[in-house]
């Protein structure tokens, strides 16, 4: 500081020239209070400058560039919530939700760190694949080497196990990011009860989808400040815990459920069927066993299953049950009181009623049938001429029956696709119509309504509400039981036991069933064989028509004190005998031995009341 | 600053010094005084801020060295947490899906054994036989269903001519020597060898 104030009155201050040359210009004195004003303006100026953009920054925009400041510190990350599981009536898990990791790479990166892409693609591939080293070399190779891409998905879903494994061969620009699977460890056992979940983790179909909000579970955020990617220990994290979805216990016993599967499975590839199910309920409890359905489909593999396939056609398919309604019938006769097992029908080889001649399946000459012998043989003039004693009310009669039984509503699984099939009212009900509804023709209903109606039966005469849930499990292991299912009164315990006892002449030698036998076991059962509808039966308008057949048979063991009922419906099958009895009968006998096996229902040891079929 | 001049009332405080000569003979003189500092060095207190800075410093370094090696421990914890989970669930899963019914029934027919058609029950207490037993159909080779895809592979799984040859309706009873009529299976390891699925 000391040569400043010296240089300051130096230079404004005259010089000493050199006397010989004088100074063509006039020196003027410099006045240092200009300068110093001039200079203070300048450096106000600056400072104004300094101070507007220190009000912008923190009033103006503060808000702004703090929450960029803040972003560019602060890491969030959406905590997926574990999807729950569904079990079946054993609690073991037909669906579970799975850590899984999807491999990701960044081709461009690989090409800026003068990586080869061949080296990773067959590093890779040793991990990947199922089994590991199966994965396509070429493939991962064209995909590493895709290079204006930067994002290409390697894997999807492999187990955080393979993952560490590629994660320890330290190849940049491959990532992981964490996307959680469904597995199902039992195998694609009862597939179209279950359902399938989507790329977006939602349930697509079936259990799946109906309780999906159940299931899903509420996902949880973190987020905490971060430097290079590592939290910063005490700046704190602000973390929401997700919520572990809710399991869904359900009633299907697996094993019943896979012998059902691979009875059917087997039954529409021998009789080349359109199309098979097989529903096993217990009657008491309205419990849903099994729901299997042949052709069914892999849940894993759902993305590339024919759509039509990923439905249950044990709700979706509505179809005319043909004779399995004659217990309808028969029990609206006995209930009403105007008929009993052992009343005489004459049952001629023909009948024409109201402009229509009705014969029966087997041409016949006139028969001398008791009612029971009506069902045995199912005979349909034997069961008109039965629904006719009804009286004037006959239709509202049989409508009311029909109706209370469950027919047309639905059947109370709450599962998506479920159609509750067609029964019109009475008074719609055409000249035919009121005469083909008493042996199943004429109206729909799908499989597991037909099943309800045989429950019923067995089940002194209440029926139980279908149910396939059978509580909820919590993260924490709480059960919550499902609300209990609705039981109503349709027909007496008398009429109930007299329609069992009518069902074991079925399955006799002289009834329509005898392939159902199990030697042993009381069994009571009906078979069904239905024309069937349809929509493209004929390559010109109208279109629908009446092609092919629909092969049941509906029964439930042991008869005196039934545990069981088990339905089986073939959709046209084609190749040999199509009759319920013949084609149907069989898979229910292999389906109800395996299942009173499997639960040790032995028989009681009682008789069969053996009730006569002729006069 | 550190020395000063002053009057002459009031001078005799420590710390002053006259110097010789100097208004001893009665004229007002001046008196070098010399300040605090010229006695005490401003150096150990310097010194103690400085400690006391350092201290500090090191006090945080340890303090953030401590909590980033808890972070760490507790990074590793989670991890191996993790890892053990996915474990216990590829576990979890290879026993359910051995114990699924397809893969059961498939072992069991490895075994040579066919299923029941028609049910039959010994009542222990009477040895009554309820329901009607029947002769047990020959096996045939190869069951129809394949075991779920998460059925870790059969390592060694009996051949086909041994399990025929053992009709199951003959009751074979427990070999006292020893020696199973049928090959044992081998015990299922933690993590076979393609234990890595899907």
């Amino acid at each position: 500081m000391t040569d400043e104030p010296t240089n300051l009155t130096r230079v404004p201050g005259p010089r000493r020239v050199p006397p010989l040359e004088a100074s063509p210009k006039t020196l003027v004195l410099g006045r240092p209070r200009k300068r110093l004003r001039t200079g203070m303006i300048a450096i106000a100026f600056v400072f104004s400058l300094y101070g507007g953009r220190l009000v912008q920054l923190q009033a103006v925009n503060s808000t702004d560039y703090g929450a960029a400041a803040d972003s560019s510190r602060l890491t969030d990350y959406v905590l997926t919530a574990t999807r729950g599981s569904i079990l079946d009536s054993a609690g073991n898990p037909l669906a579970e939700s799975v850590g899984a990791v999807d491999v990701l790479a960044d081709p461009a990166q690989i090409k800026q760190l003068k990586q080869d892409p061949a080296v990773y693609a067959s590093k890779l591939a040793a991990l990947l694949g199922s089994p590991p080293g199966t994965a396509n070399v070429a493939a991962l190779r064209q995909q590493l080497s895709d290079v204006p891409s930067q994002y290409e998905v390697i894997a999807k879903q492999i187990t955080p196990q393979v993952w560490n494994k590629i994660k320890a061969l330290g190849l940049s620009g491959v990532y992981g990011i964490s996307d959680a699977a469904t597995v199902y460890p039992q195998g694609p056992l009862a597939a179209n009860v279950i359902g399938y979940v989507n790329s977006s983790g939602v349930g697509g179909s079936g259990l799946e989808a109906a309780d999906n909000k159940v299931l899903a579970g509420k996902n949880g955020s973190i987020s905490y400040q971060a430097a290079s990617g590592l939290e910063i220990p005490t700046a704190g994290i602000n973390e929401q815990a997700p919520v572990t979805g809710t399991s869904v216990a359900t009633t299907i016993n697996s094993q019943i459920e896979w012998a059902a599967q691979q009875a059917i499975v087997a039954q529409v590839q021998a009789t080349k069927a359109d199309s098979g199910t097989v529903v096993v309920m217990d009657p008491r409890t309205g419990a849903v066993l099994a729901l299997a359905t042949a052709p069914s489909y892999n849940e894993a593999d759902y993305a590339t299953t024919s759509p039509s396939l990923l439905g249950d056609r044990a709700l979706s398919e509505v179809y005319e049950p043909g004779s399995v309604a004659k217990v309808i019938t028969m029990s609206a006769v006995i209930q009403q009181g105007v008929a009993t097992p052992l009343t005489h029908v004459v049952v001629p080889g023909f009948l024409p009623l109201d402009g229509t001649t009705f014969h029966d399946d087997t041409p016949h000459g006139t028969e001398d049938l008791t009612l029971n012998g009506v069902l045995a043989e199912s005979s349909d003039i034997g069961t008109i001429e039965a629904s006719n004693q009804l009286g004037p009310n006959r239709n509202q009669i049989l409508y009311d029956y029909l109706t209370k039984f469950g027919l047309g509503q639905p059947t109370g699984l709450g599962l998506p696709g479920e159609s509750p099939g067609i029964l019109a009212q009475p008074s719609q009900w055409n000249a035919s119509q009121q005469f083909t509804v008493v042996y199943g023709q004429g109206l729909s209903l799908n499989a597991v309504q037909a099943t309800s109606v045989f429950a019923t039966i067995a089940n002194d005469g209440v029926r139980v509400t279908p149910n396939i849930v059978r509580g909820y499990v919590a993260a924490n292991g709480a059960f919550t039981p499902a609300p209990a299912a609705q039981r109503t009164m349709v027909v007496s315990p008398q009429t109930a036991h007299t329609i069992e006892e009518m069902m074991e002449s079925v399955v006799s030698d002289k009834g329509t069933a005898p392939a159902a036998e199990i030697p042993g076991y009381r069994i009571a059962g009906k078979t069904g064989t239905a024309d069937r509808y349809d929509a493209n039966c004929y390559t010109v308008p109208p279109y629908g028509g009446y092609c092919g057949h629909t092969a049941s048979f509906i029964g439930f063991a042991p008869a005196d004190n039934p545990q069981l009922v088990v339905s089986v419906v073939l959709q046209n099958p084609t190749v040999g005998n199509y009759a319920g009895g013949a084609v149907a009968a069989p898979v229910f006998q292999q389906v109800m031995s395996f299942a009173l096996q499997s639960l040790g229902i032995a028989p009681d040891g009682t008789a069969s009341p053996n009730l006569p079929v002729t006069w | 600053m550190s020395t000063g001049t002053g009057g002459g009332s009031g001078n005799n405080g420590p710390g002053r010094q006259r110097r010789p000569g100097s208004g001893l003979n009665g004229r007002p003189g001046f008196i070098v005084l010399e300040g605090f500092a010229g006695r005490r060095s401003a150096l150990p207190f310097a010194l103690l801020l400085l400690t006391v800075l350092g201290a500090g410093l090191v006090a945080v370094l340890v303090l953030n060295t401590a909590l980033d090696h808890g972070a760490f421990q507790l990074q590793q914890a989670q991890q191996q947490q993790t890892n053990l989970t996915n474990k216990e669930q590829q576990l979890q899963q290879q026993v359910a899906g051995r114990s699924a019914p397809g893969a059961l029934a498939s072992e069991a027919a490895q075994l040579g054994m066919v299923p029941n058609l028609q049910p039959a029950f010994l009542n222990p207490s009477g040895a009554a036989i309820l329901g009607v037993p029947s002769v047990a159909a020959t096996p045939t080779a190869v069951p129809t269903t394949a075991p779920p895809t998460t059925a870790p592979p059969t390592a060694a799984t009996p051949t086909t001519g041994a399990s025929t040859t053992a009709t199951p309706t003959t009751t074979v009873p427990p070999a006292s020597n020893g020696i199973s009529p049928h090959p044992t299976l081998p015990p299922v390891t933690a993590e076979p060898s393609g234990s890595a699925e899907r």
